[in-house]
C-alpha cells in the first residue's frame, strides 16, 4: 500500500472535490453572515456578528421563529401519538389486511409537497378555515406520521415478541405489557421519530410558503420572503442562525443515536 | 405459533393515523379535482373541461412545462453521474475518512432547503462568492438561469441518490469482484458487468426519488431561476396565491402530479427493460 495508486489517488481527489461541493453554500453562509459590511462581499473585508444582532431584533423573524417551533411541537406531538399507536398496531398484528396499513399511512410521502400544499390550501379556504395555523399543521402532520411509523415500528420487529411473551406469561396484562414492558424498550424508536418529524417539519418550505398567513408565517417561509428580493447581510445573517440550530440538534441526535445509523443504517 | 397471546384486536391503534390520512389527502384531492374540473357561472359553478383545455392548448404552459421536465432530467443525470462515483468511494473505502465523507454527504439534510437554496443564491448573485474569485474574464452571468436552478437542485437533493446507490450497493458482495479480478476481468469490465448491473434497483430508485422531488420542487427554481425561468411549481403559486384562481390552480396541480405519475412509470419501464434484456443477453 506504499506504491502511490492513481486508482486511490483519483478516488480521493473525487472525495475531497464532492465533500467541497456539499460543504460550500453552507460554508459561504457561515463566512458571509459573520461580515461587518452594510452589504454582501466575498470575502469579507472585515468581520462581526452586527448581522446576527440585526436579524435577533427582526420583528418578522422572531415572530417566525417562535411560530415554527409552535407549529413544529404540536406536529411533532400529533403525529407522534398517531404515529406511534398506530406502529404498536400494526407492528403487532399478524392481519395482513392490518400490515398494509403502514403502506396506507405512508402515501403522502408520495405525493408531492407541493400538490399536498395545494390540497389543503383549496379545502381549508372552501371549509372558511384559516389556512394557517390549521391548514399548515394538518400538512405537516401528514409528511411527518410516516416517519414516526416507520422508526417505531423498526424498533419494534428488532426487539422481537420474547420478553412480552415472557410478561404475558407472568400474568400481565396487554396494556401492563405494552406500558411496562414494550414501549420503554422502544423508546429510541420513538424519540428518534419524534426527533425527526421536530426537524422537518421546523425545516419544510413549500407547504409553509403555500399555507403561511400574515402575521401566522413560519420562518423557512419569512426567508422566502426576503430571499426573493435577493442577496441581503440580513437573510444571510439568520440562514447562518439555522445552520447553526440544525449542527446543535445534529450534535444531541448524534450523541443520542449516532445521525449515520438513524439515516444511513450504519453500525 | 404464539396462539396464546396473539393480540389482533390491537389493530385499532391504527385508526386515529388512518384517519386522518383518509380525511386529509383524499377529500383534499377530492376538493382540487372538483375545482379543476369546473367553471364560475351565475349563483355557482358549472362542470366543465375549460381549465383543461385552455392551459393544454396555450404554448406558453407547453413552454413551462417543457422547461420542468428539462430541469429534472438534467438535475437527476448529474447527480447520478456525480452521486455513482460518490457511492461507489463509500462501497470502497476502509479509511477512517470514509464516516467523514459520508457524515458531510449526509448532514446537509438536517438543514432547512430555503437555506440551501440561499447559499447558491449568494454564489451565484453578481456580488456573490463565485464571481468573486473568478478574473474578470472568466465571470459568467449565471444568477436567474436554469444553470443556476440545476447546480441548486442536484446539491439539495444528491444525498438521496447516494443513500440510495448505498443501500443497494451494500448488498454487492465482495467476492464476486475479487473473483472476476482472480479471473483476469479488467476494472472497466468489473465495473461493466458486476457493479453496475448489481447495483441497478439503487439506480432506478435514486432517480425516480431525485426526478420526482426536482420536478415538484418550488423554492429553488423560484430563488434560483427567477421569473425568466418560471416552472410548473412557480406557476402554481401564481394561479393560486397570486392569482387566487382555485379553478385553474387546481388544473395545473393536477397536470403535474399526472405528469410526474407518467414520468416514473416511464423510468420503471425502462428500467424492467434493461434489466430484461441485459438478463437475455448473457
Amino acid at each position: 500500500m506504499n506504491i502511490i495508486d492513481p486508482w486511490s489517488m483519483a478516488r480521493r481527489a473525487f472525495a475531497v472535490l464532492f465533500a467541497s461541493f456539499m460543504l460550500a453554500p453552507l460554508l459561504v453562509i457561515l463566512i458571509m453572515s459573520f461580515t461587518n459590511e452594510g452589504y454582501n462581499r466575498f470575502p469579507p473585508p472585515s468581520y462581526g456578528i452586527r448581522w446576527y444582532i440585526a436579524a435577533f431584533e427582526t420583528p418578522a423573524f422572531q415572530q417566525g421563529f417562535l411560530f415554527s417551533l409552535k407549529v413544529a411541537v404540536i406536529t411533532c406531538a400529533i403525529s407522534g401519538l398517531i404515529g406511534i399507536s398506530a406502529a404498536i398496531g400494526i407492528g403487532r398484528s399478524e392481519s395482513r389486511w392490518v400490515r398494509s396499513m403502514a403502506t396506507y399511512v405512508s402515501l403522502p410521502l408520495t405525493v408531492p409537497n407541493i400538490i399536498i400544499a395545494i390540497m389543503l390550501l383549496q379545502t381549508f379556504s372552501r371549509l372558511s378555515i384559516a389556512s394557517s395555523p390549521y391548514g399548515l399543521i394538518t400538512g405537516h402532520v401528514l409528511v411527518t406520521t410516516p416517519y414516526v411509523l416507520r422508526m417505531t415500528m423498526t424498533s419494534l420487529e428488532t426487539l422481537g415478541r420474547q420478553t412480552e411473551l415472557a410478561s404475558y406469561s407472568l400474568g400481565a396484562s396487554w396494556f401492563y405489557t405494552l406500558r411496562r414492558v414494550v414501549l420503554p424498550q422502544i423508546a429510541p424508536g420513538m424519540v428518534g421519530g419524534l426527533l425527526f418529524a421536530f426537524l422537518l417539519s421546523f425545516d419544510e418550505v413549500t407547504i409553509s410558503i403555500f399555507l403561511s398567513l400574515p402575521g401566522a408565517t413560519t420562518l423557512p417561509s419569512e426567508i422566502f420572503g426576503y430571499a426573493s428580493q435577493g442577496d441581503d447581510p440580513l437573510v444571510t445573517a439568520i440562514s447562518g442562525f439555522m445552520i447553526l440550530f440544525a449542527a446543535l440538534f445534529v450534535l444531541v441526535v448524534e450523541k443520542l443515536f449516532g445521525v449515520l445509523r438513524l439515516i444511513a443504517n450504519e453500525k | 405459533m404464539n396462539n396464546v397471546v396473539r393480540n389482533n384486536s390491537a389493530g385499532f391503534l391504527a385508526l386515529p393515523a388512518i384517519l386522518v390520512v383518509t380525511i386529509f389527502l383524499f377529500i383534499p384531492f377530492a376538493v382540487i379535482f372538483q375545482n379543476s374540473m369546473t367553471i364560475p357561472s351565475e349563483g355557482g359553478f358549472a362542470w366543465s373541461v375549460k381549465n383543461y383545455t385552455t392551459i393544454l392548448g396555450d404554448s406558453f404552459y407547453w413552454e413551462i412545462i417543457i422547461r420542468t421536465l428539462r430541469i429534472s432530467l438534467i438535475t437527476t443525470a448529474a447527480a447520478l453521474l456525480l452521486g455513482y462515483p460518490a457511492a461507489m468511494y463509500l462501497y470502497f473505502s476502509k479509511s477512517r475518512w470514509r464516516r467523514v465523507f459520508l457524515f458531510v454527504v449526509v448532514s446537509p439534510l438536517f438543514i432547512s432547503v430555503i437555506v440551501r437554496t440561499y447559499g447558491w443564491l449568494i454564489i451565484f448573485a453578481p456580488s456573490g462568492a463565485l464571481n468573486a474569485m473568478l478574473p474578470e474574464a472568466l465571470q459568467f452571468p449565471i444568477y436567474k438561469t436554469e444553470t443556476a436552478i440545476v447546480i441548486g437542485l442536484m446539491h439539495i437533493y444528491i444525498p438521496f441518490m447516494v443513500l440510495a446507490l448505498n443501500a443497494s450497493m451494500a448488498k454487492i458482495d465482495g467476492r464476486f469482484l475479487s473473483a472476476a479480478y482472480s479471473l483476469g476481468a479488467s476494472r472497466v469490465m468489473a465495473f461493466r458487468d458486476i457493479m453496475l448491473p448489481l447495483s441497478r434497483p439503487g439506480i432506478l430508485s435514486g432517480t425516480i426519488v431525485v426526478f420526482s422531488v426536482s420536478m415538484t420542487a418550488f423554492s429553488t427554481p423560484v430563488l434560483l431561476g427567477g421569473s425568466s425561468n418560471k416552472t410548473m411549481a412557480y406557476i402554481i403559486y401564481q394561479k393560486n396565491i397570486l392569482l387566487a384562481n382555485d379553478h385553474e390552480g387546481g388544473a395545473l396541480a393536477i397536470i403535474l402530479l399526472l405528469l410526474a405519475m407518467v414520468s416514473l412509470t416511464v423510468f420503471n419501464t425502462i428500467g424492467d427493460a434493461a434489466a430484461r434484456r441485459r438478463g437475455g443477453a448473457r
